[in-house]
């Protein structure tokens, strides 16, 4: 699974979130993670349709869009993506 | 015919020399209160009963935060008794006059009355029948049988041991509310942006030079408006209406602050529109890379002020209430002071740990952005209810008086 996420050096909520993915990283190495700031990568952030708030995760199975979470989430609700979206926790 | 004239000048003596030495005897004593002042409701109670226990005394009472009349009367009488302060209850006994009321002002009083002299001047009288009496007298600064001791509010605090309320009330409303105010998210994105682009410096003195003095004039421009309206509320604060204007502010704002929690349950950074994020950033970005250190700082500076400066049309609800807080209170301007700079102090205090860590650390961390939604929730009560009490009993507020 491929994992997109969106932030910027300007949110703190993205910033928290980093902190929380770097854990569920280190112990979910089979899934693909990628990371945009929505300032240096306008166009394709704009192409995701993000909306109005940070941080967005995107969950994809090749191109195809799974599903996606929008705002800050605990670690809780991360993992619960994953869980749902075809991760293993 | 002689005689009958004695007599009937004798009669005539003896039908106005009781009127006469009534009206000597009379003790004049004005109140001047507000409606709603807890304050002036117990003095009104203590006066009832040195009433009944000096018959002498007259008791005429005045109405100032709702009726503007009462109230220029009050100001006139203040400037020929040269008083400065601006409060009720304001008692004035032919030339004493005594601000306030507890215990000890209870016993000045009595004593007063108990001692009157007939011969003093009754001032208020004088201002009454000629009201520009003493429009050029110079102000003086008293303090005598001005007393704001509550000795009835002491409790026992574990550590601390016996504290007076009324004096830590003050305290605690300004780090409550100071931090309730820091986690209002308006400036932060800019601080952030501002400290990723401090952290490509090579120069770390430098950037703590930039990063302080981004956070010292945010903090400088907080002070100043708060100073400004304090000064402004003092004046004002005394008339009703204005206080019920503040109180209404204070609903809207403290409404809006209520419906934008309720309303957005998702937390997470509202995108900034691009305009102004690309214009931050290229200001930012053109002040941090200036060589110059004085042109960098004058950047910065810059910087600072005009955002606050939004941030305070942003979240100047919470400011507005605590400095009207303070106005109604009794302190010196020392304590006015430390009051403004301990809530400057804990509304900077989520910027400061942020930057220090950043700086220390050389990584950007951030709080999360609950924070800021509960931060409407809290500040949102607050100025509702303080809206509410400004309405029906602004006496609740008045902690130090």
């Amino acid at each position: 699974m491929r994992i997109v996420r969106i932030g910027a050096i300007w949110c703190p909520g993205c910033l928290i979130m980093k902190n929380r993915w770097s854990t569920i990283e280190q112990k979910n190495q089979e899934h693909i993670y990628e990371e945009y700031d929505y300032d240096q990568e306008e166009e394709y952030c704009k192409s995701l349709q993000i909306g109005s708030k940070l941080p967005v995760v995107i969950f994809f199975d090749g191109e195809k869009e799974l599903g996606r979470l929008t705002g800050e989430k605990t670690e809780k609700e991360l993992y619960k993506a994953l869980d749902e979206y075809g991760g293993k926790q | 015919m002689k005689r009958i004239g004695k007599i009937l000048l004798l009669m005539l003596l003896a039908f106005l020399l009781p009127s006469v030495v009534k009206a000597e005897e009379k003790i004049n004593l004005y109140l001047f209160y507000g409606e709603g002042c807890p304050h002036c409701a117990s003095e009104k109670e203590f006066l009832q009963n040195m009433k009944t226990k000096y018959p002498r005394l007259e008791i005429h009472e005045y109405e100032t935060w709702y009726n503007s009349e009462n109230n220029t009367l009050m100001e006139r009488v203040k400037k020929a008794v040269g008083d400065t302060n601006n409060y009720v209850p304001y008692t004035v006994i032919g030339k004493s006059s005594f601000t306030g009321y507890n215990e000890n002002i209870a016993y000045q009083l009595e004593e007063k009355i108990k001692n009157y002299n007939n011969g003093e001047e009754d001032i208020t009288q004088k201002v009454i029948q000629n009201p520009d009496a003493y429009k050029d007298k110079k102000p003086e600064i008293k303090k005598e049988n001005f007393d704001t001791d509550q000795k009835e509010s002491t409790v026992v605090v574990p550590f601390l041991g016996k504290v007076d309320a009324k004096t830590v009330s003050l305290p605690i409303l300004a780090v409550i509310i100071g931090v309730v105010d820091g986690f209002n998210p308006c400036a932060m994105w800019v601080l952030l942006l501002l400290i990723s682009m401090l952290l490509g410096m090579k120069n770390r003195k430098r950037m703590w030079i930039l990063g302080f003095s981004f956070l010292i004039t945010s903090a400088l421009v907080y002070l100043l408006f708060m100073v400004s309206w304090l000064n402004v509320a003092k004046l004002v604060t005394s008339i009703g209406m204005v206080r019920i204007l503040i109180a209404v502010v204070a609903l809207l704002a403290g409404s809006i602050n209520l419906i934008s929690f309720f309303r957005h349950k998702e937390d997470g950074c509202d995108i900034v529109s691009e305009g102004k994020r690309k214009k931050m950033f290229a200001k930012i970005k053109a002040f941090t890379s200036e060589k110059s250190l004085v042109l960098a700082l004058l950047g910065i500076i810059t910087l600072a002020i005009s955002v606050n400066l939004v941030e305070l049309a942003c979240s100047a609800g919470l400011p507005l209430l605590f400095t009207q807080v303070l106005a109604m209170n009794d302190l010196s301007s020392f304590q006015y002071g430390l009051y403004i700079v301990l809530y400057i102090l804990f509304f900077l205090l989520d910027d400061i740990i942020i930057f220090t860590i950043a700086m220390m650390s050389f990584k950007l961390t951030g709080f999360s952005t609950k924070y800021s939604k509960y931060s409407h929730l809290i500040g949102g009560l607050l100025m509702f209810i303080m809206g509410i009490l400004l309405i029906v009993n602004p006496g609740i507020l008045m902690f130090n008086f």
